[in-house]
Formats: C-alpha cells, structure tokens, sequence
C-alpha cells in the first residue's frame, strides 16, 4: 500500500513538473520584433505605389472555370486613394479609399471605404470569389503581392477566403486607360456597329473549339433602360458604389439564335454578367457567356476603314494570360 | 504517509511556482492586434477626416466612416459608406439635423445620452451573409451603450422627405440605446402584455388596427423593444396636435398609458420629444440643404 502511495506522489510530482512548462505560450517574437509589422507594411506601401500602371487582381466568378476577371487596382500611397477598373462597369468618378493597417501577424490592406471592391464583396459568385474587402498580406515582392481575403464569407465560414496574388498591370493593357472607346452612348463609336448584320470568330486554347457566329450589336435607344435591373446598383441594398450606373446594348443574331440578349457596358469591354432581377433576361445572357465560353469581352483595338470596322477583343486566365481571342467584322 | 505528506508539500511548492506568470505575456500597446489605435496621420486626411476631428471636438462623436477590422461583427455584415455620399450626409444629418440643434436646444439629455461613436453604413445590415440583400433593420448595431451607427447612408438625398424619415429613424435607433442602457421598465412590458403580434403577425397588421390594439405600426407590435422605440419614434413624426389626435382615434388605453410613460421616461432625461418634433420638423423643413 505504502509503495502504491508512493507511486502516486511520484506521478503527480512529475505531473506537477511538466505542468510548470505547460502554459510558456508568449508574444516574444513580437515583443522583441516590433518594428517587423511596420518594416512589412512599408514594404507593401512601396510596392504598391511602385507600379504606375497599378496592379491587377484576376478573380473567378461561377460563370466560367477558366477565364478569370481582371480587377485593375491604381494606389495612390499619398492619398490613400484607391482607383478600380474592371469589365463589369464603368467606374464611377468618386473618391475610394484604401488603408494599410497592421493586423494580427500580417499588415492588412484594407478596401476602407464603399467601392467595386466592397460591391464585389457584397455581390458574392456570380461577380466574383471576392469575400472580403479587408486583406491580410501574404508576402510582397518587387513583382508579386499576395493578398488573401480576411474573412471567408457568410458567418461560420472559416477566416481566410482566396489568395489573389496580384501583378503588375501589363503595358500592353491599355483597355484599362481612359477614355472609354467602347462607348455605346457616344454616336462615333455606334456608327457603322448599331444594328449591322456581322460576325465574330473565336479562337480559344484548343483550336477544335474555335467558331464563328453572325454577331449584331444593337443599341437601345436609350441605354439606360435597364437601369432598374443594374446588378450593382446601389438601390435596392445590392451594390455599395463604384460604379457609374449601367448602360446596355443588345448581342443577337446567329449567335444567340437571335435572341436579343441584354449585355452591359463595361470599361472597354462587352459584360456579359447575369441580370439577376429579370429571369428571362438573366437566363438569355448566362446562354450567351456559356456558348462563347466566356462571360467578358474585352476591346483590345479597333480599325475602321470606310464602312467597315474591325474590332479585336480577349479574355484571360487565372494569370492574366490570353485565353480567348475574338475578332469581330462588320462585314462592310 | 510522513514522506507522502512532505510530497505534497512540495508539489503545491512546484505548482505554485509560475503561477503568476501571465500565459500570454503583458498587453503589448505597440502591438496593434485589433486596429484600434491606429490613428491615420494628419497628411492622410481628406475633408471628411477635418470635419469627423471637428465633430468630436465639438460634440465628443467620433464618426467612423472607414472599415477596419475592429467594427467587424461575428455574425452580422455591413459595408462601408462611399466617401463621396459620407461626406455630405456627415454634414448634412450628423452635424446640422442631429448633433448642433440637439446640443443648443436640449443641452442636458445631449451631454448624458449622446453615444461617443457613430458608425456609418453604406448598404443595411446583411445578417449572416454578406450577399444577401433584405432591406430590414436600418442599423441593428446599437445594443451598445457608446456607439450608434446608421444603415443606408449610401441613399443619402437632400429631399425634405429622406431626410425627414432618417433622422427620425436615428432617433428611433437612439430609443433602442437608451432602452439597453437604462431598461424600458418593469412597468412598461406588462402593458401590452400578451398582447404582442411577433413574427410574422405583426407584418400583417395595419396602422389603424395596431393603435387600436395599443401600438403605434404593426412593426411597433411586433415586441416591446421595438414598442418602446416606435413609441418614441411617432412623438417625432407627429405634432402634438396630431398625437393626442391619433391617441383620441385609437381610443386605446395602453397607447395612453405607454405614451405617458415614455413622454416621462424622455422629460426626466431632459428633452420633451413634443418639442423635439418642433426643432427636427424646422431643421429638416426650413433649411434647404
């Protein structure tokens, strides 16, 4: 009994020696490093503000598995103003704002005022896999910044959405500059495109997939018709700014079996995104983006000679690479 | 059992020994784990962050237009105000329709009630999910004692009748702070009850029909917290007159009754609300903005 006693006060002695070690959890990398997370968000403000053409966030939508949609993000490091360009609109004229915060580890970029980023945020898949517009940092480099969503959705999701690692705008994306060429509300640029019966070729990755469909552009008359079904707008509790509210035209003929199906206006670029809140329009878009493959088109130039106007557009993949070229003929 | 007890002794010796030695080490103030103390530097400022430091100097509110982190709530969504739409309604609703003539004409109730935060939203409140897109619950963020915050600023307008709405609305999520903060009454919850609609009966009833049954909306029937804050709600958007009229139609005893008590509740915090409705309806109705 006594040796059975004793063995009990051995083992809760031993017990009592590695719970003394139990709890050694500190802060002391922090404590003994604290200029770390402002050496890290400097490093994040001087990448940011070293390219000049800014940098470009490629994010996935539900529409399509491999075309991704460029996000073009300008940081003015001075003002901490923000200025977004995408294909879903046309970017409104007001002041957004972005922070470089030091979060928990991690500088955190942080999208602080209403804007595209917070309307994607808002919207949710069908515009994009945006889920928060507050980032922590990953890493930066002189070519790459990775930025991962704080949150991950809806509540009871896990923290951490997607990594976005973003790059350096390409020169040759001169779609992303002002002004709007593709301008269905300027009488230059609908001439010769209004209403003409002609085609559009495709060429995609796997060449047996390329097609060439007869392709009308249409105008409404008045552009803004469709304004009560703007997928971002601000009423109706949808989007949060960013924004200049939308502008359509009509793609029909072959392509659609003509079907007049209602697109939008984005920056230099044909949006085919979903109308949410017209069943029969939204269903005739989501067959237009699925038939062609991709659910943007965007305006790399356009040569007009006399009558006919050529026009050349692309889409891109996850690293911003082309993926899909489109050439449009008016056929005059 | 000599040598057991000495082992005892020692183990609560060895057990002892760390035992005030904070796990987590001392709160490190340069370590910002929350955002909370990162304050924007003065080169950073734009008009909007002038006006915000001018506010809180003169009313003590800091206006919080910009999201970080540390408004994040667990399960509820709000997006931030777009700056272009911040701005004038922080002029416009904060500054000249609620703060200015709250402090002059009712100095007591504005030094003890007013919140030391004020958070604007730009969409409504998404519960649950960021994407979903209910219009319901303007705010849903004041069951706290220091901040109010307002929903729907990216609808800002200077028409008489937005304004009108939202600034009465912000008195009505007010109503909801002071009945967290200082409880609505042991007396005033046996008013009406039993006699509550919940949900979803109260959306199906009427005006008319809710005074009869003691409530100023259907939505004011729907519990007595928002009973309470509609209570105080109607006594701004009605004149005197026209209350004691709507009180008269009604014919209804627990309308009085309830009437009465907070018309008290709000007289002891130092502000008539008859005569609030006088200075809003001059401020939003006389002054073009």
């Amino acid at each position: 009994m006594k040796n059975i006693m004793k063995f009990f006060g051995l083992c809760l002695f031993s017990l009592a020696l590695v719970a003394c070690e139990k709890d050694n959890i500190t802060n002391a990398y922090f404590e003994e490093n604290p200029e770390r997370l402002n050496e890290v968000a400097s490093d994040l403000r001087k990448a940011l503000a070293s390219s000049e053409d800014g940098w470009v966030m490629m994010v996935k939508s539900n529409l399509n598995a491999e075309v991704y949609t460029p996000i073009v993000l300008k940081f003015d490091t001075i003002t901490n103003r923000v200025h977004v360009t995408t294909v879903y609109g046309v970017t409104n004229n007001t002041e957004d704002y972005f922070r470089i915060s030091n979060g928990t580890g991690s500088p955190q970029l942080i999208f602080t005022t209403g804007s595209i980023m917070s309307t994607l945020y808002r919207v949710g898949i069908q515009a994009s896999d945006i889920t928060d517009h507050i980032y922590n940092l990953v890493s930066v480099s002189a070519d790459t910044i990775a930025i991962r969503g704080y949150r991950s959705g809806r509540v009871y999701t896990p923290e951490g959405g997607v990594i976005y690692k973003m790059f350096k705008r390409p020169a040759e994306w001169t779609w992303a500059e002002n002004p709007v060429k593709f301008d269905w509300t300027n009488p230059a640029f609908t001439n010769n495109v209004n209403s003409v019966i002609g085609e559009m070729k495709f060429e995609y990755k796997d060449p047996s997939a390329n097609a060439t469909f007869g392709w009308r552009f249409w105008s409404w008359s008045d552009p803004t018709v469709y304004r009560i079904r703007d997928p971002f707008a601000i009423g109706y509790n949808i989007g949060t700014g960013g924004f200049k509210p939308m502008n359509y035209f009509i793609i029909t003929g072959g392509v659609t079996n003509d079907v007049n199906t209602t697109v939008s206006m984005g920056h230099n670029a044909i949006s085919i995104y979903p109308i949410p809140y017209n069943t029969g329009t939204n269903q005739s878009v989501i067959a237009l983006g699925t038939k062609i493959k991709t659910h943007y088109l965007i305006l790399k130039n356009e040569v007009r000679t006399n009558d006919n106007v050529k026009m050349e557009f692309e889409a891109y993949d996850q690293k911003g690479n082309v993926i899909v070229k489109a050439f449009y003929d008016n056929l005059r | 059992m000599k040598n057991y007890l000495y082992l005892l002794v020692v183990l609560f010796i060895l057990t002892g020994c760390k035992k005030d030695n904070n796990p987590l080490g001392d709160v490190d103030e340069t370590v910002d784990y929350f955002s909370k103390k990162q304050i924007k530097p003065k080169s950073q400022w734009n008009e909007l962050d002038y006006l915000c430091d001018s506010i809180q100097k003169a009313y003590g509110v800091e206006i919080i237009y910009e999201y970080t982190p540390r408004i994040i709530s667990g399960s509820t969504f709000f997006m931030p105000p777009q700056y272009d739409l911040a701005l004038p309604y922080t002029k416009v609703v904060l500054n000249k329709l609620w703060l200015k003539p709250l402090k002059e004409s009712f100095p007591d109730f504005f030094n003890k009630e007013t919140p030391i935060e004020f958070i604007l939203a730009g969409g409504f409140v998404h519960f649950n999910d960021p994407t979903t897109t209910a219009t319901a619950a303007g705010a849903g963020m004041n069951a706290q004692y220091y901040r109010l915050g307002m929903g729907g600023v990216n609808r800002f307008s200077t028409s008489k009748s937005w304004l009108w709405d939202h600034i009465v609305t912000l008195y009505h999520e007010h109503a909801h702070q002071i009945d967290h903060k200082y409880g609505r009454g042991y007396l005033f919850d046996r008013v009406s009850q039993g006699k509550y609609y919940g949900i979803p009966g109260y959306a199906s009833v009427g005006q008319a029909q809710a005074r009869r049954d003691g409530f100023w909306t259907g939505y004011g029937g729907y519990a007595p917290e928002e009973d309470f804050a509609t209570t105080v709600e109607w006594m701004l958007r009605l004149t005197e007159a026209q209350h004691a009229e709507q009180r008269r139609i009604s014919a209804s005893v627990p309308l009085e009754t309830k009437y009465k008590m907070v018309h008290q509740m709000y007289s002891d915090m130092g502000v008539d609300l008859h005569k609030l409705n006088v200075m809003l309806d001059s401020v939003v109705y006389k002054v073009d903005y």
